[in-house]
């Protein structure tokens, strides 16, 4: 199977036959089915019946994951090193690129951007259809079992899109280049990290075969060891996702500290990059926590466990705390690279300094410290005692002041700055305002008086909404129309780009905005049926958020259109200082076409400083 | 921030005290909140229309700066020049930054630990009436140990206006919680443990005038969850007497309204419930 590319001399693979993602599935497959038959055959010598169907799929899972690696390309490029043989490199050209376990960063990140947009429109149409029971009281497409199971998924799929689309898409393919390395630090972890997320999308369609699961993504017990089989896929498929997370994490963390170019002081560090490395930090703290209490569910679902069981000596609220310990940071993980993003893309679009770089950075560190000691403002109103929720609250409150200093960095960039209202810069404003709202609603759910009535309403659904989606999707838009010139080399339309953020804008305050009214006035969450007193509010929400949904319709036809027969984009066409500017849309092979060197602030409009880097090419020229 | 940009702050900050005056105007102005009919509801809405009277300037001030930039300071195509090259302002960022430390304690110390030390308070009051609620999928069995009265499902839970009632809650299978916006506290009902919540009615009201009271389980718990809810009575100490009595006496008439027993337990894959009207109960 290995060819040589005349001139290379190094053997490679993946340039003809089937795409190895199809041999993945098909090696998959094989693991699943020899995991499955052991179980089968195991039970039998055990003298159980041959047959349960949680078993089977736990074990013939992990045979499967492993099956499913090996053929999507570790085995060639990397697991028969293990047994001392020549491995060859994954290096096709065109798209089979991004079919098989290709190790470039840019590859990556437009697999895992791709990817998440596809995830991202699929959850946002399962949201249409909530929002389609909603529009009246009564059963209106699907009823309750229906709606819960629509409105767990789409719950999930929200959620791991927001934890993973912007650092998997711009800490893969932008990271690298703004800190001017050749590629991440270990390459095929990053890899690795990509291609855990088919079996995650592959379990949350088998879950639906299965009749789905119902507890929304949070997965409390004890209704989730006692509902559906689906509940098992989505535990293997979040514990999947969490592997995946860690991961990336060693390597977004590793590169950020080995592998900057050199001149790259800490104080010259882009405010993404630090966004990215602190995501990378929080990734790799947490999310053991979250397999650990999913994998104690599974326990007590597939081989009788008791932890969670009160029967059995076991503590319902248990799992909430663990849960909760990698949640709550997990939140910040779907925020900082947005906010990230948004002090990026300011600086450039207002032509003046990052407004407070120190403490834009004291920000995103305190935010991530603090991250780590909240989690139980959750459960006010588990009996958690009265000492316990005062520290809790405390905690809580003071997030609010690292927060603020990301308000301060914005408003102090945008003041007396030459602003040009490009499509990023408008979705970097929109952040602004939406993350002020999520974040002052936020204090309200911090007071425990205050958190008692609105804990479980739609006052949390708008807030986090204003949050995750306000700032965090926002953001993954903004960097989008931001980096889509680099990463492919054409502009997107801008036109178009308008119509998708006034349509994005307005249809997502309609929205969510009555949903904090909604809230107050007795609408709890996760609900297909509700008071009729709430209709009239409900209805209109619901077209709000159709108008909402049919934003994206915009955004795909520009991005579909704008990647074939956009306007070439040049180098640099935003006017930026930053490193991943100083090389050709998109960036060659090994990134820049000579060596990096960083001599100076990455934000320093309107002064007369020296630039921020240079890249210095074998001939002696300069870019 | 330089003598040239002064008129800018000016401007600038007329623009968030119109700005804070408007928010203020409508926060003080308009009722967003339910009917309240408890004691302890008031600690609540009293850190909500706090936090509410807090929030506006904090906001104003930032919505200020962004349109007042934004309408100032934008320009028609690729900018010819830079801004001025202001990267930091030490007054000005560090003012900032203990306002929000400042504003942030203040919220923590009142209305946070003020108003949960109060609920604290209330909760250790000795009951007028103790309520054991048991959270079951998809219904509230009712218990008055008291009054040896214990009421299954039953159609609507009656309480007595003026008495601290604490209510004891638990469930037998998935966690639920109680909630009566009406009353505005929440409490999970737990298996395995028993939580409480305290509350003093203080108007009386029905589910048939006013849905704010119902007991609405207020946590996940499974197909039923939705409409999972028991409609209460707030009644004066004589007529709950007379019901307690009648209550005590067998079951009663209206039972079929709220009964969810045709919906089977969740488990199977085809028991969506059927169309639902929740106005028609009880």
């Amino acid at each position: 199977m290995a060819t040589t590319i005349s001139g290379t001399g190094a053997p490679t693979i993946g340039s003809r036959g089937l795409p190895f993602a199809f041999r993945g599935l098909l090696w998959g497959a094989i693991g699943f089915l020899g995991g499955a038959l052991l179980t089968v055959g195991v039970r039998v010598l055990l003298g159980y019946p041959a047959f349960s169907l949680e078993p089977v799929v736990v074990i013939g899972y992990v045979f499967g994951l492993s099956g499913w690696f090996l053929g999507v390309g570790v085995w060639e490029t990397w697991a028969k090193g293990w047994l001392g043989r020549e491995t060859v490199a994954y290096k096709p050209d065109g798209w089979r690129r991004y079919f098989g376990f290709h190790q470039d960063h840019k590859v990556i990140g437009i697999q895992y951007g791709v990817t998440f947009i596809v995830l991202f429109l699929i959850a946002g149409l399962l949201a249409m259809f909530m929002r389609a029971e909603l529009i009246e009281t009564g059963r209106t497409i699907f009823g309750p079992a229906g709606y819960n199971r629509v409105m767990s998924l789409h719950g999930l799929m929200m959620v791991l899109v927001a934890v993973t689309a912007v650092p998997g898409a711009f800490g893969n393919y932008i990271m690298p280049l703004q800190i001017g390395a050749e590629d991440m630090a270990f390459p095929r972890l990053n890899a690795l990290s990509y291609w855990f997320w088919p079996p995650v999308a592959i379990l949350l369609l088998a879950s639906q075969f299965v009749g789905g699961w119902d507890t929304g993504w949070t997965g409390y017990v004890p209704l989730a060891v006692v509902n559906r089989p689906g509940q098992l896929f989505y535990a293997l498929a979040f514990i999947t996702a969490g592997l995946s997370s860690v991961v990336a994490a060693v390597n977004f963390v590793t590169t950020v500290v080995k592998m900057r170019a050199p001149g790259m002081t800490w104080r010259r560090v882009p405010i993404f990059t630090w966004s990215i490395l602190f995501t990378g930090i929080l990734s790799l703290l947490f999310t053991q926590a979250v397999a650990v209490a999913l994998a104690m569910t599974i326990f007590d679902r597939v081989v009788g466990g008791a932890f969670f069981d009160p029967v059995l000596g076991g503590l319902p609220v248990l799992y909430q705390h663990i849960f909760w310990f990698y949640s709550h940071p997990a939140v910040y993980v779907m925020v900082l690279p947005s906010l990230g993003v948004l002090l990026e893309i300011l600086p450039v679009f207002s032509r003046k300094p990052l407004f407070g770089y120190k403490w834009a950075v004291g920000g995103i560190i305190g935010i991530s410290a603090l991250s780590a000691v909240v989690w139980a403002h959750h459960m006010f109103t588990t009996d958690i005692g009265v000492t316990t929720k005062i520290g809790f609250m405390l905690t809580t409150e003071a997030i609010s002041v690292p927060t603020g200093l990301v308000f301060l960095a914005a408003v102090g960039t945008i003041w007396r700055g030459k602003l040009w209202l490009k499509t990023p810069m408008l979705f970097a404003l929109a952040i602004v305002f939406n993350f002020l709202i999520g974040g002052v609603t936020g204090v309200f759910l911090s007071d425990v008086p205050a958190d008692v009535q609105l804990q479980d309403t739609f006052w949390v659904v708008a807030h986090f909404h204003y949050t995750i989606v306000g700032a965090g999707i926002f953001g993954l838009f903004a960097g989008i129309y931001y980096w889509f010139p680099k990463m492919t080399g054409r502009m997107l339309d801008e036109r178009l780009g308008k119509i998708h953020f006034w349509m994005m804008f307005l249809g997502f305050n309609l929205t969510f905005l009555p949903m904090f009214w909604l809230g107050l006035n007795g609408m709890n969450r996760r609900i297909a049926d509700y008071q009729p007193s709430l209709e009239g509010v409900n209805t209109f929400v619901s077209l709000a958020g159709f108008f909402l949904g049919a934003s994206f319709l915009f955004f795909i036809w520009n991005a579909v259109v704008s990647w074939r027969k956009g306007a070439p984009a040049g180098d640099n066409p935003w006017g930026a200082r930053t490193l991943e500017w100083l090389t050709t849309s998109p960036p060659p092979e090994l990134n820049f076409d000579g060596e990096p060197e960083v001599t100076g602030d990455p934000y320093g409009y309107g002064t007369d400083g020296p630039a921020h880097a240079v890249v210095r090419t074998e001939t002696g020229g300069e870019r | 921030m330089g003598g040239d940009g002064r008129r800018d702050l000016v401007a600038t900050g007329v623009l968030w005290v119109i700005l804070t005056a408007l928010g203020e105007w409508a926060v003080l102005g308009t009722n967003m909140l339910p009917t309240l009919a408890s004691r302890q509801g008031e600690e609540v809405d009293g850190a909500f229309r706090l936090l509410m009277i807090y929030s506006v300037p904090v906001m104003a001030f930032v919505l200020a700066v962004l349109f007042y930039s934004v309408i100032r300071w934008r320009v028609e195509g690729r900018p010819g020049e830079d801004g001025p090259p202001l990267a930091d302002h030490r007054g000005f960022s560090r003012t900032w930054f203990f306002v929000s430390v400042g504003l942030a304690a203040l919220l923590f110390i009142h209305p946070g630990v003020t108003g949960l030390l109060a609920l604290a308070r209330d909760a250790e009051e000795e009951p007028d009436l103790v309520v054991e609620l048991t959270g079951v999928q998809w219904h509230w069995d009712v218990n008055f140990p008291e009054h040896g009265v214990t009421l299954e499902n039953p159609p609507e839970l009656v309480l007595p206006v003026g008495s601290t009632i604490r209510f004891d809650l638990t469930s037998t299978d998935v966690i639920h919680a109680f909630w009566v916006p009406a009353f505005r506290l929440k409490q999970d009902a737990i298996p395995g443990q028993t939580n409480s919540v305290t509350i003093t009615p203080l108007e009386t009201g029905s589910y048939e005038e006013d849905d704010a009271f119902r007991l609405q389980c207020a946590e996940l718990c499974g197909t039923g969850h939705a409409r999972m809810f028991l409609p209460v009575r707030v009644v004066d100490e004589a007529e709950f007497g007379e019901w307690l009595a009648g209550a005590g006496m067998g079951p009663m008439e209206g039972m079929e309204g709220m009964d969810m027993g045709d919906e089977g337990d969740g488990m199977g894959m085809g028991d969506e419930g059927d169309g639902m009207k929740m106005g028609d109960e009880g």
